[in-house]
């Protein structure tokens, strides 16, 4: 037994050195790693790189490289993007902002997501950092006053113009609805509800599914079931996708209507196949085409140039992230980087700038305002529905 | 003093910290293998962010984390009373799948999957720990009072019984010791300390949801504490060290976010094989794991 | 009617869980510990068929054997380089279990890596409306499922009681001891049931990847569905684990119909519980004395 435990000595000091090499090379690369203090802007981005929603994390990642790019060439200072997978988990979301904000000095994180956007709220009002929100629909995100900003409509103002359509165009009150149970599908689907509501009556069925389902069958045979003409769909695109393909085994004829929020590029269209002919997008993009009106010409150029891809609906999302850039950076070149009590009266005060996503102007609630098209899917193209 | 980095890294180390000491004692020194130990880091955790929230001042709630979180304790002890080895481990798995689905389904009172956003920091009066670096200070002053707290009582007479009935309980209950009972009292301090870890991790973190007491925090707690050593509880403070350490390590070596996150469990993963595998006893353990 | 569609989404819901349950029971019987990697063997296998069909283009029907063969070869590959070892240094079950853990972890995070986390489809078949019978629609693959995890069944049924391999297997799941001292090679028998339990494992990976499509997370909820199966129906009886599986595929297409469907997995999770405190044989397994 003694000679035992005196074999084991050596080995564990060895182990303990091991890592406590690793440990201190770790701490001097970073130290030596870190950038010249002086011009740099450090700012963050908490985006879904990887799973539901990842090409929406990936087209904002290009609409602010996009922005950064064009910035920085202007000025003499360095806006630096810090990116980080929040994989839209607003748990992981939040150790990020915790590991970012104690890494660098930032004056704005940029966040997409309703669940992700909401949890940081109390803290970037706290640590008295801006946040700029590319693709966060809550209501409930809404406060007046505070540091948190978004270039991306409500989904309370989206509902009454997806109403609209359902009562007026599709011309029906047999209406269903199938949402995610996360911040954003609730939220969505609430305002949906409320507004159909107060416009006709009540919804036949409401049903929903867990973040991560792969199998809807229960819900979808649930909404067959109750025979609507319309089902509003508030999701992400993996669930999405999954659950169209599904709807169409399963014999569901009926219309389905969603926001952007479901679209994702391959992502989507990968798992829907052609069971997503027909779908309805409701969106507030602007027609992305070389001969539409600058800036958008000059936005579609740039991008088209670099990413070699045509620009459709889907890409609303670079275009908002763009916006929220350069209007960031207007106010960051007023007011630098460390007041951002300052940067965010810059905010409060912007009015009709011109983007490419539209006239942004913020509100007191750090909302915009916008008006909303209706787009729909045939062959994996978005056409004008009219 | 620190750095905000070094600090928030200390903060969590210092939960985790905890987390691995109950689970040692639990494991290590009662050779109880509960794999729902995280069940009660999620008991407190709620329990202490729903009660402030609620208006009970942050002292109170944490008390009321770690008690809570206790009472639990103790009656999946009543559970398993008769229940042994892997098996064991089996139902005290399934007993946080259970705790874990109460969380996600409970909606009234958790929020479900939408979490529990703003929870506030700790104050006491009008006195408001708003910094991190005064988080650090109570978190570690918790954690130093829990480790000296857990070292006399693993040196008293105790601690000695309970050694003796994680080696042989059957000779122990021979010999007249009350087995149920040492182990009952074990597991509820040890899930006492989980609770009030769970408490400052929730009014660290600010936000909570169902996913943060699931598998592989439940992975990350046992690596600890097998990496550590059963029965050491040096072993189970430096392992936290290392474990939190080490993911950083690979973020400043330059990997992409994407891969940090997958890289950092498939570690963790191989440090717990090659762990089980070539030095069973962990660093410092002083028993073997059965 | 919707109450008939509840039914089959049950039956296919049941067939996947017992295709899973029936190669982890095989495993456990042979081997008494829990080899929760047996989850992550689907995945691997899936990821394999994605690689072989949609990478390398080769045919479906070559890719699926390749694809079962190299199921087989894991488990070999984990009994081998993990399990036996760690046996060999006289680790117990409880040690193997957290091993198998540990393995499930590495595994899963692998697959991550190397394939990334979006949803990988196959697209071997058209997504297309399924047949209508009495008002319920069900698929063709559906069917092709339900089938399969019939066939298979039958199948393991002979074979564990008609060929030398299978009545070998079940002589050591009985009593190991008594196996060895008889003559049996129990290291061998050990060997197969780990391939023969990961290739249905494989089969299991084609038709689900077919059905719910690929990624890195897959396994583990399967395994905990699987494991729920066949603790219902008794871990250690193969019936039983098809059975238990059935019966927890039904029990949760019906419970949803009442309840919120987010309680779809709090039902595995609470008959897993409530089965392991209070019946842990299972409601077919044979009772063995006291669990040690």
């Amino acid at each position: 037994m003694g000679n035992l435990s005196d074999m084991n000595k050596p080995i564990k000091t060895y182990v303990l050195g091991a890592l406590g090499l690793v440990v201190i090379v770790g701490f001097v690369w970073w130290s030596i790693s870190q950038p010249e203090r002086g011009e740099s802007i450090r700012i963050g981005a908490i985006l879904p790189l990887t799973g539901s929603g990842s090409d929406q994390g990936e087209w904002v990642k290009r609409g602010l490289e996009l922005a950064v790019k064009e910035i920085n060439v202007g000025r003499g200072h360095n806006i630096e993007l810090v990116f980080e997978d929040s994989a839209g988990d607003p748990k992981k979301a939040v150790t990020t902002y915790q590991n970012l904000k104690s890494r660098y000095q930032m004056p704005v994180v940029i966040t997409w997501g309703s669940g992700v956007g909401l949890a940081l709220t109390p803290l970037v009002n706290q640590d008295k950092i801006i946040q700029m929100g590319v693709a966060t629909a809550a209501s409930a995100y809404s406060t007046p006053d505070d540091f948190t900003f978004r270039n991306f409509p409500d989904s309370a103002h989206e509902a009454q113009y997806i109403v609209d359509v359902v009562l007026n165009k599709l011309k029906t009150d047999r209406v269903a609805i199938l949402k995610m149970n996360n911040d954003y599908g609730v939220s969505s689907a609430k305002g949906f509800r409320e507004q159909y509501e107060k416009q006709r009556g009540k919804v036949l069925t409401e049903e929903v599914f867990e973040p991560g389902t792969t199998d809807f069958r229960t819900q979808l045979s649930k909404i067959k079931g109750a025979s609507p003409s319309v089902v509003y769909l508030a999701t992400y695109p993996k669930e999405g996708g999954l659950l169209l393909r599904q709807a169409k085994e399963l014999g569901i004829t009926t219309q389905f209507i969603a926001s952007v929020a479901i679209l994702g590029g391959r992502e989507f269209f990968d798992l829907a196949g052609d069971s997503a002919e027909g779908l309805l997008i409701v969106t507030s993009a602007p027609v992305f085409s070389d001969d539409a009106a600058e800036p958008i010409r000059s936005f579609v150029k740039s991008y088209e140039e670099k990413y070699h891809e045509d620009l459709s609906a889907q890409h609303l999302y670079v275009a908002r992230a763009y916006d929220a850039m350069k209007v960031l950076s207007f106010a960051l070149d007023q007011c630098g980087t460390k007041d951002t009590d300052c940067i965010r009266r810059e905010l409060f005060d912007v009015k009709n700038y011109p983007g490419v996503s539209g006239r942004i102007s913020f509100d007191r609630n750090g909302d915009i305002d916008t008006t909303f098209n209706l787009q729909v899917v045939r062959n994996g193209l978005f056409l004008s529905y009219d | 003093m620190f750095t905000p980095y070094a600090t928030h890294i200390l903060i969590l180390i210092g939960i985790y910290a905890l987390l691995g000491l109950s689970l040692n004692l639990v494991l290590g020194f009662t050779g109880l293998l509960n794999l729902g130990h995280i069940a009660f880091f999620g008991i407190g955790a709620y329990t202490s962010a729903l009660l402030t929230l609620a208006g009970v001042p942050f002292p109170l709630a944490l008390l009321a984390a770690g008690l809570l979180a206790s009472v639990f304790g103790f009656f999946l002890m009543l559970a398993v009373r008769k229940i042994k080895g892997d098996y064991l481990a089996l139902v005290t798995l399934g007993f946080s799948f259970v705790v874990y689905s109460i969380f996600l389904n409970w909606t009234g009172l958790t929020r479900g999957p939408l979490g529990i956003p703003g929870i506030p920091k700790p104050s006491l009066g009008m006195f408001t720990l708003a910094s991190n670096q005064g988080y650090l200070v109570l978190v570690l002053i918790i954690v130093v009072l829990t480790s000296l707290f857990l070292w006399r009582l693993t040196r008293s007479r105790f601690g000695r019984v309970l050694e003796a009935v994680r080696d042989d309980d059957l000779a122990a209950s021979v010999l007249g010791k009350p087995v149920f009972r040492l182990q009952a009292q074990s597991m509820m301090l040890s899930s006492f300390i989980a609770g009030i870890a769970g408490s400052l991790f929730a009014h660290y973190l600010t936000y909570i949801d169902p996913t943060s007491f699931f598998l592989s925090e439940i992975i990350l707690v046992l690596t600890i504490v097998i990496i550590g050593g059963l029965g050491s509880l040096r072993g189970s403070v430096i392992a936290a060290v290392i474990i939190l350490v080490i993911p950083e390590v690979l973020r400043f070596v330059g990997l992409p976010s994407a891969i940090v996150g997958p890289m950092r469990q498939i570690l963790y993963a191989v440090l717990l094989i090659g762990v089980l595998l070539l030095k069973p006893r962990g660093l410092f353990g002083r028993v073997d794991l059965t | 009617m919707i109450a008939f569609q509840l039914l089959i989404n049950g039956l296919i819901a049941g067939s996947i869980y017992a295709l899973i349950a029936s190669g982890f029971s095989l495993i456990y019987a042979t081997n008494r510990f829990v080899h929760f990697a047996h989850g992550t063997t689907v995945t691997v296998s899936a990821y394999l068929l994605f690689a072989l069909f949609s990478r390398l283009s080769l045919p479906f029907f070559i890719a699926s054997i390749l694809t079962i063969v190299g199921s087989g070869f894991l488990g070999w590959l984990m009994y081998v380089a993990l399990y036996r070892p760690l046996k060999q240094r006289g680790s117990s079950n409880a040690i193997l279990l957290v091993a198998s853990i540990g393995l499930m972890i590495l595994l899963e995070n692998l697959m991550l890596l190397i394939f990334g986390a979006d949803v990988k489809t196959l697209n071997y078949l058209t997504v297309s409306k399924g047949l209508e019978i009495s008002g319920a629609v069900i698929t063709p693959l559906q069917i092709t499922i339900i089938a399969v995890a019939f066939v298979l069944l039958l199948v393991l049924w002979l074979l564990t009681r008609k060929t030398k391999l299978g009545i070998t297997m079940r002589a050591v799941a009985d009593n190991e001891e008594l196996a060895r001292i008889s003559g049996i090679n129990t290291d061998k028998v050990a060997i197969q049931s780990f391939i023969l339990g990961s290739a249905i494992a494989g089969l299991a990976a084609i038709l689900v990847a077919l059905e719910q499509n690929i990624e890195p997370v897959m396994g583990t909820s399967l395994i905990v569905k699987g494991f729920t199966g066949a603790v219902i129906g008794g871990v250690t009886s193969l019936p039983g684990a098809v059975m238990g599986s059935y019966i927890l595929g039904l029990a949760e297409n019906y419970g949803i119909w009442f309840l919120p469907s987010g309680y779809k997995d709090a039902i595995a999770f609470v008959l897993l519980f409530v089965f392991l405190l209070w019946r842990p044989t299972g409601l077919l397994g044979l009772s063995k004395g006291t669990r040690d």
